[in-house]
C-alpha cells in the first residue's frame, strides 16, 4: 500500500489536472476523490476527473428508507429482502414491529453499489405489495432531511 | 443519520395519505438580445430560445420528481415581458410574438407559458399601449399563452388610464373568445405591485432583474394544511397558527429540494420557492375547506377575512423558516373556480364579490377567476380593477384581477373550462355606475407611505 499523500502534494496534482477554470465544487469533488484513490486502491488519478456516468449516481450515498405496512403474513419479510438483496443494497437499518395483527417494518437501505435505480426498486416493491395485499413505500432520504431536520 | 419512527411516519404521512405535490416547478427564460430583424425573424428566435432552453424541462422535472417520490402537477415557463423585450415591434410584431411562445410551449411540452406582459403602473410606453392594444388577438388566437398587465405599484400610484384601457381589453377578449366562456380572460391578469419571480401561471413573467434562466417553485398544500388543521381539534388560534407554520415548514423544505435538485441538473441558478397555497377543483385540495375546517360555517361568514389572515401568516412563518429563497406572491390563492368549496359558497348565496374583495386584503393575490355576467360594462370592470390596486398599493401587497365577463350569460349560469381551471359560477356585480370617476383618466398618486427613503 503507497503512502498517503500529503495535502502539499494533493493540491499541486489536483490544480494540474483542472487548470484555471476550476470551480471550488470541482476542486472539492476532485480532492475528495484523489484522497480516497490515493488510499492504496491503485487506481489512476485520471479517473478522478472523469464526470460520473449517469448509471452510476447511485455512487455516494444514497439512501432510502423503506416503509411495510399491511395484516402480518409469512413472506413479507422474505420479499422485501430479497428484492433488496437480489440488487445488492445494504440494509443499514431495520426495525420491525408487530401491532396486533398488523406487521410494520423500516428499513433504511444504501444504495451503494446496487444495480438498479431507484424508481426501478419502487416498482418490484409495487408489485410485491399487491401480490400480499400490503403497502411498501420507498423514499428518498433526503426528503427526510428536508422536511424534519434543520 | 438516524431516523425517529415519528419522523418517518410524518414525512410518509404527508406524501402518501395527504398527497403532498409540487404546484409548479417554473423555467423563467430570459428573452433579452432576440431584437433586430423583422417580426417574423424575432419569433423565430423566441421560438429556438424557448425550445433550447425548456427542451430538457418536463423530463428533468418528471425524473427527479418520481427519483425524490414528490409528485409535481405542472411544469411552466415564465418569460421576459413581452413589451420590454419586443417594444418596436407593433401590434401585428407582437401578435406574432405571441404565436411563437404558443408553438414553443408545444413543442417543450408545457400547458402554458407566461409574460405577454407590460409594466404601466407609471405611464405606457408605445411599446406597451402596442401589446395592451394586441392582447385580444394575441391571447384570443393562442392556446397556452398568459398575459398581464401591471397598472399599479405602491411607489408610483394607480395609472387610471391603463385601468380603464383594461377594462376595455377584457371586454373584447372576451368577446374574442365567446365560444369558449370567455376563457381567456382566464389568462389574463391585471396586478398591482407584480413580483417579479412569480413562478404561478397565468400572471408569472421573468422580471428585468431576473438572471439569464431560473428555476422558480410553486409549492402547494391544502391537502396538508386541511389535514393538520383537522387534527389541531379545538386548538387555541395561536395553537393552531404554531401547527399550520411547521407543516408549512415541511412543504417549503420539500418544494425547496426538488427546485434545487431540478436546476442543479439544467445546469442553471435557482430562484425562489412560492409558499402559496394553491387550490384546484380536486376535492381536499380547497383553501376554502381549511377555512370550513377552523371553525367557519361556510367560506363568507363573518369572520372569514381574520381565519384567512391567520392561515396566510402562519404558512409564511413556516416557510421563511424553512428557506432562505422565499419569493413570489407566498400566501393563499382564493380562486373562486378553481376552488370547489368557494364554488360551492358562491353558489349558495354565502360568498360575495364584496367579500371577495375584503379578503384579497390579507390573501396573496386577489379577485381571481371571477366569472361575471356578459354585460357587465368595461366601466365596471376598470373600477373593480382600480378598487383592488388601491388596496394593494396602500398596503403594500400583491393584488390582481382575473376578471371573465361571460358573454350572454348571467348571475345564476355557470362557466365551465374543465380542467385545473374549474367552473365560474357568475357572480352579481353592483348595477351602480363608476363611469365618470374612470373616465377622468391620469395617475391616482402613491400613499404617503408609498414615499420611502
Amino acid at each position: 500500500m503507497s503512502p498517503r499523500p500529503d495535502s502539499d502534494d494533493i493540491r499541486r496534482r489536483v490544480r494540474r489536472q483542472l487548470g484555471p477554470d476550476a470551480t471550488p465544487e470541482m476542486v472539492e469533488s476532485v480532492v475528495r476523490r484523489v484522497v480516497t484513490l490515493s488510499d492504496g486502491s491503485g487506481e489512476d488519478l485520471s479517473t478522478a476527473l472523469r464526470p460520473t456516468p449517469p448509471e452510476q449516481k447511485n455512487a455516494g450515498g444514497d439512501r432510502l428508507i423503506i416503509a411495510v405496512f399491511g395484516v402480518n403474513q409469512p413472506g413479507i419479510m422474505a420479499g422485501v429482502s430479497q428484492i433488496l438483496s437480489r440488487h445488492r443494497c445494504n440494509i443499514l437499518d431495520i426495525s420491525q414491529k408487530l401491532m396486533q395483527e398488523f406487521f410494520t417494518m423500516i428499513l433504511v437501505v444504501d444504495l451503494t453499489g446496487a444495480d438498479t435505480t431507484f424508481e426501478q426498486l419502487q416498482q418490484e416493491f409495487d408489485k410485491l405489495g399487491n401480490s400480499l395485499g400490503i403497502k411498501i413505500y420507498a423514499q428518498h432520504e433526503d426528503v427526510f432531511r428536508a422536511v424534519n431536520r434543520l | 443519520m438516524s431516523w425517529t419512527t415519528t419522523e418517518i411516519l410524518e414525512t410518509l404521512r404527508m406524501t402518501e395519505v395527504e398527497h403532498l405535490d409540487i404546484r409548479t416547478v417554473t423555467m423563467g427564460i430570459s428573452l433579452r438580445g432576440l431584437t433586430g430583424g423583422d417580426a417574423a425573424s424575432a419569433a423565430q428566435r423566441v421560438y429556438d430560445r424557448v425550445s433550447e432552453r425548456a427542451g430538457s424541462l418536463i423530463e428533468t422535472v418528471d425524473r427527479l420528481s418520481r427519483h425524490l417520490g414528490i409528485p409535481v402537477a405542472n411544469k411552466r415557463v415564465a418569460i421576459t415581458p413581452v413589451a420590454v423585450a419586443f417594444d418596436n415591434l407593433g401590434r401585428d410584431g407582437l401578435v406574432q410574438i405571441a404565436q411563437a411562445l404558443d408553438r414553443a410551449a408545444a413543442n417543450v411540452g408545457v400547458d402554458y407559458i407566461a409574460g405577454y406582459s407590460a409594466l404601466v403602473d407609471k405611464g405606457s410606453t408605445r411599446g406597451d399601449e402596442d401589446l395592451i392594444a394586441s392582447i385580444p388577438e394575441a391571447i384570443g388566437g393562442t392556446e397556452r399563452v398568459c398575459a398581464s398587465v401591471n397598472v399599479a405599484s405602491s411607489r408610483a400610484g394607480i395609472n387610471l388610464d391603463a385601468v380603464a384601457a383594461m377594462g376595455r381589453v377584457i371586454k373584447r377578449l372576451a368577446e374574442a373568445t365567446r365560444d369558449r366562456d370567455a376563457v381567456g380572460c382566464a389568462k389574463l391578469v391585471v396586478f398591482c405591485n407584480v413580483p417579479e419571480d412569480n413562478p404561478f401561471i397565468a400572471g408569472a413573467f421573468h422580471g428585468i432583474t431576473e438572471p439569464e434562466t431560473v428555476i422558480n417553485v410553486g409549492v402547494s398544500g391544502p391537502g396538508v394544511i386541511l389535514d393538520t388543521v383537522r387534527r389541531a381539534g379545538a386548538a387555541d388560534a395561536r395553537e393552531l397558527a404554531e401547527q399550520i407554520k411547521l407543516t408549512a415548514f415541511r412543504v417549503t423544505r420539500a418544494g425547496e429540494l426538488l427546485g434545487r435538485r431540478v436546476a442543479a441538473d439544467l445546469g442553471v441558478p435557482f430562484g425562489i420557492v412560492d409558499l402559496s397555497l394553491a387550490p384546484t377543483p380536486e376535492p381536499g385540495d380547497s383553501v376554502g375547506e381549511v377555512l370550513k375546517a377552523m371553525g367557519l360555517e361556510d367560506v363568507g361568514a363573518p369572520g372569514t377575512t381574520a381565519a384567512l389572515a391567520l392561515l396566510t401568516d402562519a404558512m409564511k412563518r413556516g416557510g421563511l423558516m424553512a428557506s432562505s429563497s422565499v419569493g413570489g406572491l407566498s400566501g393563499a390563492f382564493i380562486p373562486v373556480s378553481e376552488d370547489a368549496a368557494m364554488v360551492s359558497a358562491v353558489q349558495k348565496g354565502h360568498l360575495s364579490l364584496e367579500k371577495l374583495e375584503a379578503l384579497t386584503a390579507v390573501c396573496s393575490v386577489g379577485l381571481d377567476m371571477i366569472a361575471l355576467p356578459g354585460d357587465t360594462p368595461a366601466e365596471t370592470l376598470a373600477a373593480i380593477i382600480a378598487d383592488e390596486c388601491a388596496i394593494g398599493m396602500v398596503n403594500h401587497k400583491t393584488t390582481a384581477t382575473r376578471l371573465i365577463p361571460v358573454p350572454g350569460k348571467t348571475v345564476g349560469d355557470v362557466a365551465d373550462y374543465g380542467g385545473l381551471l374549474g367552473q365560474a359560477p357568475i357572480m352579481a356585480v353592483s348595477r351602480l355606475s363608476p363611469s365618470r370617476f374612470i373616465a377622468r383618466g391620469g395617475q391616482i398618486p402613491q400613499p404617503v407611505t408609498g414615499v420611502r427613503n
